[in-house]
């Protein structure tokens, strides 16, 4: 009779241990599968974090005395007054965002520039503040690289409805409000006339429609510049060209949309590698702050997983260990009667530990069922402990910092008014860690499952293993 | 035909005084003997000895010519030697067909049956059966494993007197019949009458009655 069947008879017949080790083993499993699981799918949840929040890093030209590319140059306006026109020489051309837009991992590069143009011929949605006449027929117009990855069509404030973007291929091209259209009576094909403050003019093509998907709360004070429906979006092309000044020869910032936060540095690196890209030129800054917050409580979340497993094992490994060195005891007798037949000690240490095994298949398998409803809620108490009193409020950064190279810079003071930030930074906590075992993490158990039996049977077997041939006799008598 | 030589044989536990001193005796295959002696005299010791569990300390155990320490103490143990001990030490998780097949691939049921077990307690978990029944058992598996020499401790000591007899007789007739040789140690006086050589162990010796 071979070791195998010893240990069948044994597992079948002595029910009331096996029940007993069925037990241990299945809680043991439970735990540990549950351990397994969750870890898993916090990593999963990272991930997805990472993805769903992606992360984004903002270039801008250095306005500081950093910047040896910046010029301070003294401006008279029309009214006789000074002011000042600064600007870099060293800007960020189509070109190079191209570069940068051309590294892996980037979602999207969204550069623009912001002017004031006088557009004679439109008719204006009015604004809440009243403007000086000279005003009138002017509107905040966005001359960007490409338009499907500006901002406001990227977080679905407007959306383009008819016709085609704007690229950085484009010269004299221009999008416009659907509503301002109508109001105008204007479509796809026909020409817009732009004058510039001081005077240069130009024609462009409407190319696009967009619709406002979200407009600003009624009562709010606005101008009528500043309102979304007036909005005319160029290519930077044109207003290289109408402006007609060094201050604008290409892009002053460029924000940067990246897939993963992880990768943020990374891209960094490699933004400041691009051809024709001066360092000492632009400020780099990163927005990652939401990311980071979430991601620290999930990893810190991931410790306390990894250390619970940790316990997990070693307490199994005790108490199986206890367990089976207290039977073993009761076992030397038996022991000693397959020594005396000539049995070899491993022999006998293999059928105890298969005997172990073999309760272990079974139990390994039903913890499949009984961890995927424990692990869940295990999952739930540890997120309510961790993510939520981790999380602050991410400061709102990035709104008016940028304005001040051009000398409409105090007229277009808050350039934004749609407020999108704060609604969206809750949401990722609804990113829930959706914990489900998988075939992957039970086979994962089988493996440390069976090193913990292993381990507890040596531990227990070594009474056997001192046993020595000459007690046999003595002790059996 | 001889089987068993003790040779000069003395040993002692660790810290204590010898057991066995000097004793040389020879064991012959046919033959049942018994060894008296009172208790703590050396007996289990002995039988240790001769069984391939322990080597003396001075002299040596033969088995057919050849010392056994020499041809390696377990293969001694699984070849040429089986024991049956008082408190039959039976697995108690098996049925008497299963313990009798622990070592041995033959078919246990003809050997429990030759030796007065039914079918039915054949095959019935070995704690549910007497102490003469679980005896029965024990030197079953004792002569499947076809050793030359068996070697009992006290095999009678737990059963009545009847039961004894009936025991004594079957190690009798493997020693007779099946040309074993049996050795038993026992306080029995009826099996020291069954045996063909007595044995005394007494201050270590070891003496012929
Ligand atoms: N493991 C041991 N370590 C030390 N001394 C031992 C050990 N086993 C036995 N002894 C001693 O050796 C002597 C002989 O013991 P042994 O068991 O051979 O006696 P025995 O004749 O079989 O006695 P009994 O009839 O009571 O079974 C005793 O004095 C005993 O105390
Ligand atoms: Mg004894």
């Amino acid at each position: 009779m071979n070791f195998l069947k010893r240990a069948m008879l044994y597992v079948t017949r002595k029910k009331g241990k096996s029940i007993v080790l069925f037990c241990i083993l299945l809680i043991m499993a439970t735990f540990v599968l549950s351990g397994l699981s969750i870890g898993k799918a916090t990593k999963q949840a990272q991930q997805n974090l990472r993805q769903s929040l992606g992360g984004s890093f903002h270039v801008w030209t250095d306005y500081t005395d950093n910047n040896p590319y910046l010029h301070k140059e003294s401006d008279e306006d029309e009214s006789g007054g000074t002011g000042y026109i600064m600007y870099s020489t060293e800007q960020l051309s189509s070109d190079m965002v191209k570069n940068i837009r051309d590294i892996a991992g980037v979602k999207y590069c969204d550069a623009f520039d912001e002017t004031l143009l006088d557009f004679e011929q439109l008719s204006f949605f009015k604004g809440t503040i009243p403007l000086e006449e000279e005003l009138g027929n002017s509107t905040t117009t966005v001359s960007l690289w490409r338009s499907e990855e500006h901002n406001l069509f990227t977080n679905g404030v407007v959306k383009l409805t008819e016709g085609r973007h704007i690229t950085e291929k484009d010269t004299g091209k221009a999008i416009i409000c659907k509503d301002l259209a109508d109001k105008n009576g204007l479509g796809i094909g026909d020409m817009l006339k732009t004058r510039s403050m001081d005077g240069r003019s130009m024609t462009l093509e409407i190319v696009g429609l967009f619709t406002a998907m979200e407009t600003e709360k009624i009562g709010k004070n606005i101008e009528g510049y500043n309102k979304i429906q007036n909005r005319v979006f160029i290519d930077i092309a044109s207003a290289i060209l109408i402006e007609n000044t060094p201050a604008v020869q290409g892009f002053s910032e460029v924000s940067i949309t990246i897939n993963d936060p992880e990768e943020m540095d990374e891209i960094i690196e490699k933004v400041k590698k691009t051809p024709g890209f001066k360092e000492d030129g632009f400020t780099i800054d990163t927005e990652n702050e939401t990311y980071e917050n979430t991601a620290s409580s999930l990893e810190s979340m991931d410790k306390l997983v990894i250390g619970l497993l940790i316990a997990a094992i070693l307490v199994s490994v005790v108490i199986l260990s206890l367990i089976l060195t207290l039977w073993g005891k009761s076992r030397v007798r038996e022991t000693g009667v397959f020594l005396s037949l000539g049995i070899k000690k491993t022999d006998i240490i293999g059928q105890y530990l298969t005997e172990v095994l073999l309760i272990a298949i079974v139990a390994f398998g039903i913890s499949f069922f009984t961890s995927n409803m424990v692990s869940n809620r295990i999952a739930d108490v540890l997120l309510q402990q961790d993510i939520q009193n981790k999380i602050e409020e991410p400061n709102d950064v990035q709104q008016d910092d940028i304005v001040i190279e051009s000398f409409e810079s105090t007229a277009l003071g808050g350039v934004d008014n749609i407020e999108l930030s704060g609604a969206e930074n809750t949401d990722y906590l609804e990113t829930d860690i959706e914990v489900s075992v998988s075939i992957e993490n039970l086979l994962q158990l089988y493996l440390v499952g069976f090193v913990i039996i292993i381990v507890s049977v040596m531990i227990s077997s070594i009474a056997v293993m001192r046993l020595k041939p000459r007690e046999i006799l003595s002790r059996m008598s | 035909m001889t089987t068993l030589i003790c040779e000069n044989v003395t040993y002692q536990y660790e810290k204590g005084s010898k057991v066995l001193e000097h004793i040389t005796t020879q064991f012959e295959t046919g033959k049942m003997y018994a060894i008296l002696g009172a208790s703590g005299s050396g007996k289990t010791t002995l039988l240790s000895l001769i069984g391939g569990l322990d080597i003396p300390q001075e002299g040596k155990i033969m088995f057919n010519g050849r010392d056994i320490s020499e041809m390696g103490l377990e293969y001694h143990r699984r070849n040429h030697v089986s024991v049956i001990f008082q408190n039959y030490n039976l697995i108690d998780y098996m049925t008497p067909i299963e313990n009798v097949k622990l070592t041995a691939k033959q078919d246990a049921l003809p050997i429990l049956k030759q030796l007065g077990l039914t079918e039915d307690e054949a095959k019935r978990n070995v704690m549910k059966l007497s102490g003469g029944q679980q005896q029965r058992v024990a030197i079953a598996r004792t002569l499947v494993s076809n050793a030359p020499v068996i070697l009992a401790d006290e095999p009678t000591g737990n059963l009545d007197k009847d039961t004894a007899a009936e025991i004594t007789g079957i190690l009798k007739n493997c020693a007779h019949q099946m040309n074993k040789c049996v050795i038993i140690v026992t306080h029995s006086n009826d099996l020291v009458k069954q045996a063909d050589t007595v044995f005394k162990l007494k201050k270590g010796r070891l003496l012929q009655i």
